[in-house]
């Protein structure tokens, strides 16, 4: 009867499944002598040992084995949103740079073409100019302007005429 | 120090100097306890995998940060831990939009690719009783709990996991323990197995 006052309580088995050695002395003399409390221990460890045994037993294997060069390829693969995001922004960029230098190119051109007509015009006005005052100043004077050069209006005298061109 | 811990730290000298045998090697030897700590922490098996090869790929690239190659164990689960800490928060983000449905079809999906009824039905039964025994515990009591009896660990190695003092880690597993024998349908299911 005494013997079975001391057996271990449910807490020292614990204590013992944890560590054996966290037990006290007296504790561990009678583990070492009761068989009650070591078949006690030990059906506490099996079952816990059980615990283990299953979860080995119920894991799945692995669908796929591991490649560290297929999961270095993978890192890289991994990378793939930010280079397409990257190779956009590159593309925007030099749709960007290509219409700014179209643009600076066509004003360039237009400023190009204004400039020469520009000097079209002025070397058309001096010719018009040259065309129209053909004669040197003081013969100038002698033509009567008064009309704007429209020559079938002009006025000739016959005095004058007669001057120029003798009968 | 066993033999096979010896072949580990020779493993991560050589993997650790660029050799390539050896790095295949450990991934050969760890890629089952890592995965297996993953799936009991994300309860889908393709998330499970995706997060398993991002671990593993950490692991190459930071392996010649590890300082001593005794400790290999606790550090690549120490990485792990935190890859799955880090997928938890994104988890929890995502949940806060609305998307919290996917745990309870992960179960279905989880238990499809078992052929055998029976087993069928005891990893769908295990699962939901672990799940629901893993949701009663603490954080921390949760952690010891699967690092200790799922993933194997010494009390040791999960303090090194862990970073936290050794009585600490056993008060976490003593109140963890306590409350796995008050969960009577997990227990009763184990027990069932055991007997």
């Amino acid at each position: 009867m005494k013997n079975q006052d001391t057996h271990l309580n449910e807490d020292q088995i614990i204590r013992a499944v944890v560590d054996e050695d966290d037990l006290t002395a007296s504790e561990r003399n009678h583990l070492l002598q009761c068989f009650t409390c070591q078949r006690e221990k030990r059906a506490f460890e099996q079952v816990l040992n059980r615990l283990g045994e299953m979860s080995e037993e119920l894991l799945p294997s692995p669908r796929r084995r591991f490649a560290p060069d297929a999961q270095e390829n993978r890192s890289l693969w991994r990378w793939r949103p930010a280079l397409a995001v990257g190779f956009v922004i590159v593309l925007l960029m030099i749709g960007i740079w290509w219409t700014s230098f179209f643009t600076r190119v066509q004003e360039n051109g237009s400023m190009h073409i204004t400039q020469k007509m520009e000097s079209d015009q002025q070397f058309m006005a001096e010719s018009t100019f040259i065309e129209d005052y053909a004669l040197p100043n003081r013969y100038i004077d002698i033509i009567d302007n008064s009309n704007n050069g429209d020559y079938d209006d002009y006025y000739y005298d016959d005095e004058f005429l007669e001057f120029v061109l003798p009968l | 120090m066993s033999d096979n811990d010896n072949q580990i730290i020779q493993l991560v000298e050589h993997a650790r100097r660029g050799n390539k045998a050896s790095l295949e090697r450990l991934l050969d030897h760890f890629y089952g306890d890592i995965f297996r700590m993953v799936y009991y922490r994300i309860p889908s098996q393709m998330d499970a995998e995706d997060l398993t090869q991002e671990i593993f790929m950490q692991m190459i690239k930071s392996l010649s940060n590890l300082r001593d190659s005794r400790l290999f164990r606790p550090w690549l689960f120490r990485l792990a831990l935190n890859r799955v800490r880090d997928f938890h928060r994104k988890r929890s983000i995502l949940s806060f939009f609305g998307s919290t449905v996917e745990m309870d079809v992960d179960v279905q999906a989880n238990t499809e690719s078992v052929s055998d009824p029976i087993k069928k039905m005891v990893h769908k039964e295990f699962q939901l009783q672990f799940r629901k025994f893993t949701e009663s515990l603490s954080r921390w009591e949760r952690e010891v709990l699967i690092l200790r009896f799922l993933d194997q660990l010494e009390i040791k190695e999960i303090v090194q996991i862990l970073r936290k003092n050794e009585n600490t880690v056993k008060t976490h597993l003593y109140r963890a323990l306590k409350k796995f024998r008050r969960s009577p349908e997990l227990h009763a299911l184990l027990k069932g197995e055991a007997s």
